[in-house]
């Protein structure tokens, strides 16, 4: 087990550089210089000269990246140039921010969507089952801001139930759900999708497996059977699934967070891109993908506790 | 199937030649229609699609109004009359703007699946193939594009290089390429452990040639399922990032583009943001049927 933890650990490390080598690269691609860009066009070369010097930005691009790097690790994120703020702080407030309302979404759907898939399995071929996969493909086509939209001119315009766009809610549950459902439907709608999907395809495969034909020829009751032998050895993939999700759903807090002006690193993403503020950019879209490593890691190691044929070995 | 080595006590008619290649080829691509036409999920689709295909093609010939011409005083006008889906903050008619606007999208996702699949065959092919060091490095590049979600790269990609069509069509063909590679992958390690592979390295074919000619034509059915799928994914992306005004700009009749000009004007006239977005969900919609559709064909 520590071995494969290892393995595990090592290998989202080495995701993570090669991440890292993206983020910098992609910044690289900005044509111009990054100290002309500060100081416009009518600075003189020789202050351009010396600013470039100061960042460090004269520098050859190896060196370049091993001190942004650093940097990064070290907690030093940079004071970012267009909003004139702290990069970090800025970054891991939004960051706070988008968590809730993913989280949000995640609870409320997570559960739904593998007891809907549980349930397609069990009737295979029947019209629930096609009522559901239908239903899933449907939702997983449909770009989170249609969605969104349809939603606010239903529920917010024409209905005035909600907020039109959402802010970061208080202790009250009912403000929960007063801001977040909204811009939360049109990631559930994804997740639904994708999640039913794999936890059909889990129950389906574990339906006919031997073991449950061995338990169901025992004599144990049905519903045992169907959760205690197939609903757990079901949720193997499911778990792969939700946690590559989490990843899918950073990408749809920056669709929702900008139709809901909700300020989380999604809406930061995009703002920053759109103001070509690097700083902020490039530590928005590394914490993104330390986000979705760690649930990935998360989930590698719960698949290890849960599948005895991995923990053992 | 006679093991290797009992192949010489037992005596077995050899099997019934395949004397025809191309036949054999014509007669499986005629099963395969014919299951298609019979799939209710790609049915549906495919009309839906083929309703959207000739409308991005003909639409000059059918809108009412010129989609790009502005009505100072028809402005946020209520559907009915002369038009039937209003019309926006600026007068121009929304029916009009919504049957233009298929044209954009589906240039930019075809085109950008084109380039991903392409290069993901040709990574595909030659990882499967030789795997070894390339097959791993190839591995880590695309675990590390799925670390960042496509939109997210994209953004990262579009604030540097600049937004243009151009430019997304290659964000979106280049990501998809490693996607691609490694589900052409898992279908070349299938295929390389045939015994039509091991008869061709036999016969002293370079790797290049039976990559080509011997598994690239008997893998052109999880291509294509992937190619579906990858489409619909491209339209999604495609729409979602001119909704973020990271692709075309005003005036142009985008969907994704018309339903972000319209998020100011929801209060007062829905109809600038629902007709768009609906239309673009049957788009999607329909693009995955045929993907499900030809999914369920291809893999029974």
């Amino acid at each position: 087990m520590s071995r494969y933890i290892l393995k595990r650990l090592g290998l989202t490390v080495i995701t993570l550089v090669i991440v890292s080598f993206v983020v910098f690269g992609a910044s690289q691609l900005l044509p111009g210089d990054v100290g002309r860009t500060i100081l416009g066009p009518y600075a003189s070369q020789q202050q351009v000269d010396e600013l470039d010097h100061t960042l460090g930005t004269d520098k050859p691009l190896p060196v370049r990246y091993w001190n942004w790097a650093s940097d990064f690790v070290r907690g030093d994120w940079g004071v970012s140039p267009v909003q004139n703020v702290e990069v970090r702080p800025l970054v891991l407030h939004r960051l706070r921010n988008s968590l809730i309302l993913g989280a949000f979404a995640m609870v409320l759907i997570v559960p739904f969507s593998i007891f809907m898939g549980v349930m397609a399995a069990l009737n295979y071929g029947k019209t629930l089952d096609r009522v559901i996969s239908i239903t899933g493909l449907s939702f997983i086509a449909l770009p989170e801001f249609v969605v969104g939209v349809i939603l606010i001119v239903i529920f917010a315009v024409q209905l005035g139930w909600f907020p039109t766009s959402s802010q970061v809610p208080g202790s009250d549950p009912v403000d929960w759900f007063r801001q977040l459902l909204l811009p939360a439907i049109p990631m559930m709608f994804v997740l639904f999708g994708y999640i039913a999907r794999m936890a059909r395809a889990g129950t389906v495969d574990a339906l006919q497996a031997n073991y449950t034909r061995t338990a169901i020829l025992k004599g144990l009751p049905r519903r045992y059977v169907v959760w205690r032998h197939v609903v757990r050895n079901a949720m193997l993939p499911t778990i792969t699934v939700v946690s590559v999700q989490v990843g899918y759903l950073v990408g749809g807090l920056v669709v929702v967070e900008t139709l809901f002006a909700y300020p989380g690193i999604g809406q930061l993403t995009l703002e920053s891109a759109n103001g070509h503020d690097l700083q902020t950019l490039e530590a928005c879209v590394l914490m993104i993908a330390i986000i979705y490593c760690v649930a990935n890691f998360i989930a590698d190691l719960a698949y290890g506790i849960l599948n005895p044929r991995v923990r053992v070995a | 199937m006679a093991s290797v080595e009992g192949s010489d006590v037992q005596i077995q008619p050899p099997a019934a030649p395949v004397l025809d290649v191309r036949a054999e080829r014509r007669r499986r691509r005629r099963e395969l229609l014919r299951a298609l036409v019979r799939s209710k999920t790609f049915v549906v689709g495919a009309v839906i699609l083929a309703f959207w295909v000739l409308d991005a093609i003909f639409w000059r010939a059918i809108v009412p109004h010129d989609p790009l011409a502005v009505g100072p005083v028809d402005t946020l006008k209520a559907p009915g009359g002369a038009h039937w889906f209003g019309t926006d903050n600026l007068g121009r008619d929304v029916f009009s703007r919504v049957l233009a606007g298929a044209a954009t999208v589906l240039v930019i996702a075809p085109a950008a699946t084109a380039l991903g699949l392409v290069g993901g065959t040709a990574v595909g092919l030659v990882t499967g193939f030789y795997r070894g060091w390339v097959d791993d490095v190839v591995s880590r590049i695309v675990d590390a594009f799925l670390a960042l979600p496509l939109i997210v790269i994209a953004v990262l990609v579009l604030a540097s290089l600049g937004r243009d069509t151009r430019n997304i069509v290659l964000v979106i063909g280049i990501i998809f390429t490693p996607l691609i590679g490694r589900t052409v992958r898992s279908a070349v390690l299938v295929e390389r452990e045939r015994e039509y592979v091991a008869a061709a390295r036999l016969r002293g074919e370079r790797g290049i040639r039976i990559m080509v000619w011997e598994i690239l034509p008997n893998i052109t059915g999880p291509i294509m399922v992937e190619a579906t799928v990858r489409l619909a994914y491209a339209i999604f992306t495609a729409a979602t990032l001119s909704f973020l005004g990271l692709g075309l700009q005003d005036p142009s009749p985008d969907w994704g583009l018309q339903i972000a000009n319209g998020r100011a004007y929801m209060q007062v006239a829905w109809w600038m943001v629902i007709f768009p977005a609906a239309a673009l969900a049957t788009l999607v919609v329909g693009v995955n049927l045929v993907a499900d559709g030809l999914k369920r064909v291809v893999e029974e």
